[in-house]
């Protein structure tokens, strides 16, 4: 078989040592195996030994050894390495020796047959030692390994980092319309609708899409934008909220990256993969998806536990409260959160008002547990959470549960136990107590107006009671965070 | 043009220090600062220690192979320098090397922990390309043995002057 053509590329977040070691000890190693490398160094002098697109194409395998992020568009297709610069210039040869397997896998799987004999011939011939080969299987499992455990996980915080901002900008302004009392956002016309607009109808409705997105994004890269985005944006209109679009993310972002690795088209239609056919494809498939597979359940489910919860209403009021709590911190903005709240407000209207003060203080529980939680046990949250817990304090104020998604969004299997557990306690306790409260919304902001609750103090305590079962349920089942790369935050005095 | 740019236009004999005397990182650092600063390159050796050790908490510099490349970007610095420091008996330097512990020999355990060769790199808020370059060409020289090995054998400053001399200028 013909000598392994490698590409590489090197770079570190300001391109002044670590890119060019980097870029040294492949090429070492490289000519060391006997194999043809071209390494791109992208530093601060910009990118050198630039590869070509013929180059690209050309290649066998490609290495990326970068600690920052790297456009891989144009290896689109090909087996790619990844690792940090520190790897490549501790163990170039066995980043080599894993591009060469993964390149040899990829021809075994393009031609099984003669391929197999090459594969077979290939420690023989090509590679100075037959240690070679089990190093390279021995790295290519770690890899797998690796990917396996964190990949999914990866994908989410990503996303979750871009979600936040919207979150918290959306989050403060929907409060801040709320200090003009709580209906005056109705008054068109007016700041508070204004803010209301800006941070409900827009920054909120961006949010899930975003979440979506960028999970696809870190999936697929740039392919994987389009069909997130849109599914996003489909989770919340089907109502599947933040979970929904959890799921889009994934769905888009994995359709795109095997669209991406699996179809491939003559040459002379290749050009219109990334603009036409993959978005076109892929976006249609995450649309029908959310639509048919995702969202008719979730009509069903909406509609299946409101029934219930009306058939609940004439029972126990304090096994009612557990249930509405359980569901308002389920999924927050989701089908069963919903079924819960549109519930207590429809009571509003038969003037029963003990469900709507449950439901509320179990919606203000999720953000404000959390919030003490990243006080409480600093060192199971990232830094951006710590920050998202800040502005989670007054989101969880003003009964904006959304709040809590960020945290949700990135950990559920643990996160969102433990949120359901102190909202039901809160809700439970709030209809044990017979609070009653008029207003569907607020929060806080509802308390110093006369008679639209009957108990402040008490209901005061039943929400502070839900915030502490929250928080130390929240410490005791989060894993520690071992941050994997010196937070992104690109400090001015670093170089290379 | 190119030839304007030597190696003399970034290290001074007296930056190199053959015997270092600070056993820890951080006095290694602030050891080799001070000898910018006598040589007139930095104005503030504490302040461009300090940018060091910030770069140093993002990741440590300690590339692995008994070298360690601290850098600071500063104000202080008032033209870009390399100052080169050797000690026989190693210096502390803590933090992990760059690599994860991705899996290689045992032997990794005396170069994770100590380094007997650190260059501190300084560099003005912007640097010129010539400089930069220049800095690459060191970078990748010091992925060859035999350039380490000639650093460790060095006996003066001016064998140490002419070998960064003959590497970086031949290399592009």
């Amino acid at each position: 078989m013909a000598v392994r053509r490698l590409v590489a590329i090197t770079s570190c977040p300001t391109g002044i040592a670590h890119t060019y070691m980097a870029a040294e000890a492949l090429a070492k190693a490289a000519a060391d195996a006997g194999l043809v490398i071209k390494v791109e160094t992208q530093g601060s002098i910009g990118a050198e030994n630039q590869i070509s697109p013929e180059e690209a194409a050309a290649a066998d395998a490609v290495i990326i050894s970068a600690d920052t992020t790297v456009a891989e568009d144009r290896f689109a297709g090909k087996p790619i390495v990844h690792s940090g610069t520190g790897e490549a210039i501790r163990n170039a040869a066995g980043l080599i020796a894993q591009a060469i397997a993964l390149a040899d896998a990829s021809a075994a799987a393009a031609t099984p047959a003669p391929a197999a004999a090459g594969a077979a011939a290939a420690p023989a011939s090509g590679t100075p030692t037959d240690g070679t080969d089990y190093v390279a299987q021995v790295a290519a499992a770690k890899a797998a390994r690796k990917s396996g455990q964190q990949g999914p996980y990866r994908h989410l915080m990503s996303g979750v980092s871009f979600m936040i901002p919207f979150v918290v900008a959306g989050g403060i302004l929907i409060a801040l319309s709320f200090a003009f009392g709580i209906h005056a956002y109705e008054q068109q016309g007016t700041l508070a609708a204004a803010l209301y607009q800006i941070g409900a109808q827009n920054a909120f409705a961006l949010f899930v899409p975003i979440l979506a997105g960028y999970i696809a994004f870190s999936i697929a890269d740039r392919p994987g934008l389009a069909p997130g985005m849109i599914g996003g944006l489909l989770a919340t209109q089907v109502g599947a909220g933040f979970l929904g679009g959890i799921i889009a993310g994934f769905v888009g972002g994995y359709a795109a990256l095997w669209m991406v690795r699996n179809i491939h088209l003559p040459r002379s239609l290749q050009g219109l993969m990334p603009v036409l056919i993959v978005p076109l494809v892929t976006s249609l498939f995450v649309g029908l998806v959310m639509i048919y597979v995702v969202g008719e359940p979730v009509k069903a489910i909406n509609t299946g536990l409101t029934d219930y919860l009306k058939g609940m209403s004439s029972g126990s009021a304090v096994v009612l409260g557990l249930i509405m709590g359980l569901m308002m911190a389920f999924d927050m903005g989701g089908p069963v959160n919903k079924a819960a709240y549109t519930f207590a407000v429809g009571l509003l209207a038969s003037n029963v008002y003990t469900p709507m003060a449950a439901v509320m203080a179990a919606g203000m529980t999720p953000p404000l547990g959390l919030a003490l939680a990243t006080r409480l046990a600093p060192r199971k949250f990232t830094a951006e959470e710590k920050e998202a817990g800040e502005t989670a304090w007054v989101l969880g104020l003003a009964f904006i549960t959304e709040g809590a998604i960020p945290f949700a969004a990135a950990d559920p299997l643990r996160v969102i136990p433990s949120i359901m557990t102190g909202s039901a306690i809160t809700a439970a306790l709030s209809m044990a107590f017979g609070i009653q409260l008029r207003a569907p919304h607020g929060g806080v902001f509802v308390l110093p107006i006369p008679n639209v609750i009957n108990d402040p103090l008490l209901y005061a305590l039943c929400i502070v009671i839900g915030t502490v079962v929250t928080a130390l349920v929240v410490s005791v089942i989060k894993r520690p965070v071992v941050e994997e790369m010196p937070a992104p935050a690109l400090a001015e005095p670093a170089l290379s | 043009m190119a030839e304007a740019t030597g190696i003399q236009d970034l290290v001074d004999p007296g930056a190199i220090v053959l015997g270092l005397a600070s056993a820890d990182r951080d006095a290694a650092i602030l050891e080799l600062a001070g000898r910018l600063a006598a040589a007139g390159r930095v104005d503030d050796p504490a302040a461009v220690t300090t940018a060091a050790l910030e770069r140093e908490a993002l990741g440590s510099t300690n590339i692995g192979l008994g070298v360690a490349i601290p850098h600071a970007k500063s104000a202080h610095v008032l033209q870009a320098a390399i100052a080169f420091g050797r000690r026989t008996d190693g210096v502390r330097w803590p933090g992990e090397a760059v690599a994860d512990a991705g899996g290689d020999g045992a032997d990794d355990e005396r170069e994770v922990h100590s380094v007997d060769l650190v260059f501190l790199i300084a560099s003005p808020e912007h640097a010129s390309d010539d400089h930069l370059r220049m800095l690459a060409a060191l970078a990748r020289a010091l992925m060859h043995d035999d350039f380490r090995a000639a650093l460790r054998e060095s006996r003066t400053p001016a064998d140490v002057l002419a070998l960064l001399s003959q590497r970086l200028q031949a290399g592009s």
